[in-house]
């Protein structure tokens, strides 16, 4: 579903992200764990095609990011790490937009629109502007518009911050369900103990290098994924 | 930490005319230093000369009857009345609804130091126009009566004190409509009202400076009595202007006692004004069939909504509308007067057509729709770069809305006052093109600026519409162009009549327009995908 190849980016002088591969099959979720700074958010963004990397190779579902990037976009979502939205929109008029963007037709939309607006318990508030929503509303709303479109491959950015206990669950639930009808779930991810339960594999970047990648069980072994992080920050550093 | 709070705000205002994308890369020093050094330079000659010219009718009159602090008054008066209409648009904006709100007052720091690096800011705003009407006062008044190095240094004085009376008139009125519209639904239509009652006010102003200017020099005693009792500190500062340490202690005294009681009062209500919600009531979804539109419409319509939901915008982006109406409201009334006007100035006499078409440009070339339009994506910016949508689609959007606002009221512009200027049919045809081909192309201009100069890390969508270097820019471009074109016309009215020389200048800007807009349509659309 997604597969990076030699990834290099380079801010001026500094290697963001150096040669970095990674192959993400359909109905895998996959983690990306980082110190801050590491090149998590850089990758995540070359993905999706909003950032021109230096060198190297992106395909989704085998098309090239490069060469074909609206191809490529409208198989993917992206849910950034904040969720700056259009505040002159009420929520469901963002959301509609969203759908038209994708051309989702009309019943689609409609039906998906309420059954994860329910499952958020954002319904009542979508004829509020969203100017007017808290952090976590506007995660929401990211999450539901993000999903409009029933995407192939869901690139998350931080997806839990700001999201309730019973939202967090929800979201984690509808990840593994993409996964279940043949999608693919590539996330960054600070919480290692929710990347160690959700994670089928696990990647950790450090200072834009790939140090580990891999099943989750095969990674963490016997110890946790924490132990595991940490013994690989310290062997580096 | 204050130091700290202002050298933020100063980065912020200097990112302004840096620009800046998500990635933080920054755009060439040189080259954004020359043209700020024509922005200003252009700005400061055009504005100088006219308040030279204020001033040069106004001062000898004045000086030869005694009355030289009355001169300065008057030109104290205009500079606070004049930064307060134009600053007023920003104060509300960026004295309270910046986007660092939160962020500033969970720091350990008072409500009051925050104010005052807003204050500060709006200071030097407000210092900016103080020096640009002063100094061609200061010139004229010195070289009337000679200059004197003591007199000098109290001029000085007066151009750095004043900027401070300006910024009590512009934060009372901007604490009064924030109070009135913390609480309100449809904060953006009080603000429009008074922003456009204010203009109203300036540019009646304008249109009588003539007669004030007659009124002044012909009762000078009688407006010098008036001026001692209404405007109290505007007297002092004539004096100290005109030499009297004295009175320069006075009007100091009374500008800094004033600005400290409003900046106390001001502190007090920061917090409760920056974090009061809005008062807004609960509109519950009901869940109703949505429909559907094509990917083009849809941006379309995020763009019209934007315009409409930022009474900024629509004031200082759609302010040609008004204007043209005014134009065309005015060549109506005032047929005659504006017959007379031209066979008065040699210069404009049998160029009617020409004159229309420069005017009706000239307020076209000030509505920069597209000048902002990316800049205000903002962060908000990945929402369209990750949509399945080719970038030139979103570009377009925004010539659209450019074109959707000013292209009407240019065209009934000119078919309205040529038709009641009596140019002909075939000079009305060649006018609208040559004007809605320019209308195009200031659309372009715009955009192509601003993608060349982006600020996405605004704090206050107010400054980026009003302040930001595509905006200045694309407004210098426009008017450069109007310059030449009317520079060629000039040189070539003797040998050609005004229609096929208009209709040359159409074919050449439609060219330029199509090549620009290749332009933007390859290389903008590929930097607007990686902002």
């Amino acid at each position: 579903m997604l597969k990076i190849e030699h990834l290099t980016k380079k801010y001026g002088n500094k290697l963001a992200v150096d040669d970095l591969n990674l192959h993400i099959q359909g109905g895998e979720i996959y983690g990306f764990i980082g110190h801050n700074g590491a090149g998590k958010t850089t990758t995540l963004k070359a993905c999706c095609g909003i950032l021109q990397f230096d060198d190297g190779e992106i395909y989704i579902d085998g098309v090239s990011i490069k060469k074909d990037p609206i191809a490529c976009k409208s198989k993917i979502a992206y849910i950034p790490d904040n969720p700056d939205l259009y505040e002159f929109m009420t929520g469901i008029k963002y959301l509609n937009f969203v759908a038209d963007m994708f051309s989702v037709p009309k019943s689609e939309r409609n039906e998906r629109i309420k059954m994860y607006a329910d499952m958020f318990e954002l319904t009542d508030d979508l004829a509020q502007p969203i100017g007017s929503y808290s952090h976590g509303m506007r995660q929401k709303l990211a999450i539901i518009s993000a999903l409009i479109h029933t995407p192939k491959l869901v690139i998350m950015d931080e997806p839990f911050v700001g999201l309730d206990p019973k939202s967090s669950h929800q979201l984690k639930q509808l990840m593994r369900e993409i996964c279940n009808n043949g999608g693919a779930i590539f996330f960054s991810t600070h919480v290692l103990d929710v990347a160690e339960k959700l994670c089928d594999k696990i990647a950790i970047i450090k200072d834009g290098k790939l140090i580990k990648c891999g099943v989750t069980e095969e990674i963490k072994g016997d110890s946790s994924l924490e132990a595991v992080f940490l013994e690989l920050e310290g062997d580096d550093a | 930490m204050l130091k700290a709070l202002l050298n933020k705000q100063i980065l912020e205002f200097f990112s302004l005319f840096t620009g800046s994308g998500k990635m933080g890369k920054k755009s060439n020093k040189k080259g954004m230093t020359v043209l700020y050094a024509v922005v200003f330079a252009y700005v400061f000659g055009a504005g100088g000369f006219m308040m030279y010219q204020i001033a040069d009718a106004l001062c000898p009159s004045l000086c030869s009857v005694g009355m030289g602090w009355l001169f300065f008054a008057i030109i104290g008066l205009m500079s606070v009345s004049l930064s307060v209409i134009f600053g007023i648009f920003t104060t509300q904006p960026m004295l309270y609804d910046a986007k660092d709100n939160d962020l500033l007052l969970s720091f350990p720091i008072s409500a009051s130091k925050i104010l005052f690096s807003r204050m500060f800011l709006l200071y030097l705003q407000n210092l900016i126009f103080s020096l640009l009407i002063f100094i061609p006062a200061v010139v004229v008044y010195n070289s009337t009566v000679g200059t004197q190095p003591l007199t000098l240094v109290l001029q000085v004085i007066v151009m750095i004190i004043l900027p401070l009376l300006s910024l009590v008139v512009e934060c009372v009125v901007g604490w009064i409509v924030a109070v009135i519209t913390s609480k309100m639904r449809r904060k953006n239509i009080v603000t429009l009202v008074l922003s456009v009652a204010l203009l109203g006010a300036y540019f009646y102003l304008t249109t009588k400076m003539t007669d004030y200017m007659e009124y002044i020099t012909g009762n000078a005693q009688q407006l010098g009595a008036k001026i001692i009792n209404a405007f109290y500190p505007f007297y002092q500062m004539g004096r100290g202007a005109c030499g009297e340490i004295s009175s320069l202690l006075v009007f100091t005294g009374i500008s800094l006692v004033v600005f400290a009681i409003v900046y106390f009062i001001l502190s007090i209500s920061f917090i409760k004004i920056t974090t009061t919600k809005k008062g807004a009531k609960k509109v519950k979804y009901t869940g109703q069939m949505l429909e559907t539109m094509s990917v083009s419409s849809a941006l379309f319509k995020k763009e019209l909504n934007r315009f409409f939901a930022t009474p900024m915008y629509m004031l200082n982006c759609g302010l040609g509308v008004i204007f043209h109406i005014v134009i065309i409201v005015f060549v109506i009334v005032k047929k005659d007067a504006l017959f007379e006007v031209f066979s008065v100035i040699t210069v404009f006499e049998h160029h009617t057509l020409a004159m229309l078409v420069a005017l009706t440009c000239a307020v076209a070339g000030m509505d920069l729709v597209t000048a902002p339009a990316v800049s205000l994506e903002g962060k908000n910016i990945w929402i369209l770069q990750t949509m399945p949508l080719d970038s030139w689609q979103v570009l377009k959007a925004k010539l659209k809305l450019h074109l959707t606002i000013n292209l009407p009221s240019s065209v009934l512009c000119i078919a309205l006052t040529g038709a009641f200027m009596d140019v002909g049919v075939v000079g009305i045809i060649t006018a609208e093109a040559f004007t809605i081909i320019f209308v195009c192309f200031c659309a372009v201009i715009g955009l192509i600026c601003n993608l060349k100069i982006p600020n996405l890390n605004w704090t206050s969508e107010a400054v980026v519409i009003k302040q930001s270097a595509s905006v200045l820019v694309s407004m210098l471009v426009n008017l450069g162009t109007i310059f030449a074109f009317g520079g060629l016309y000039y040189l070539l009215q003797r040998f050609l009549p005004a229609e096929i020389i208009i209709l040359i200048f159409a074919i050449v800007l439609l060219a330029v327009t199509a090549v620009f807009t290749r332009n933007l349509k390859i290389n903008g659309s590929k930097k607007f995908s990686y902002l």
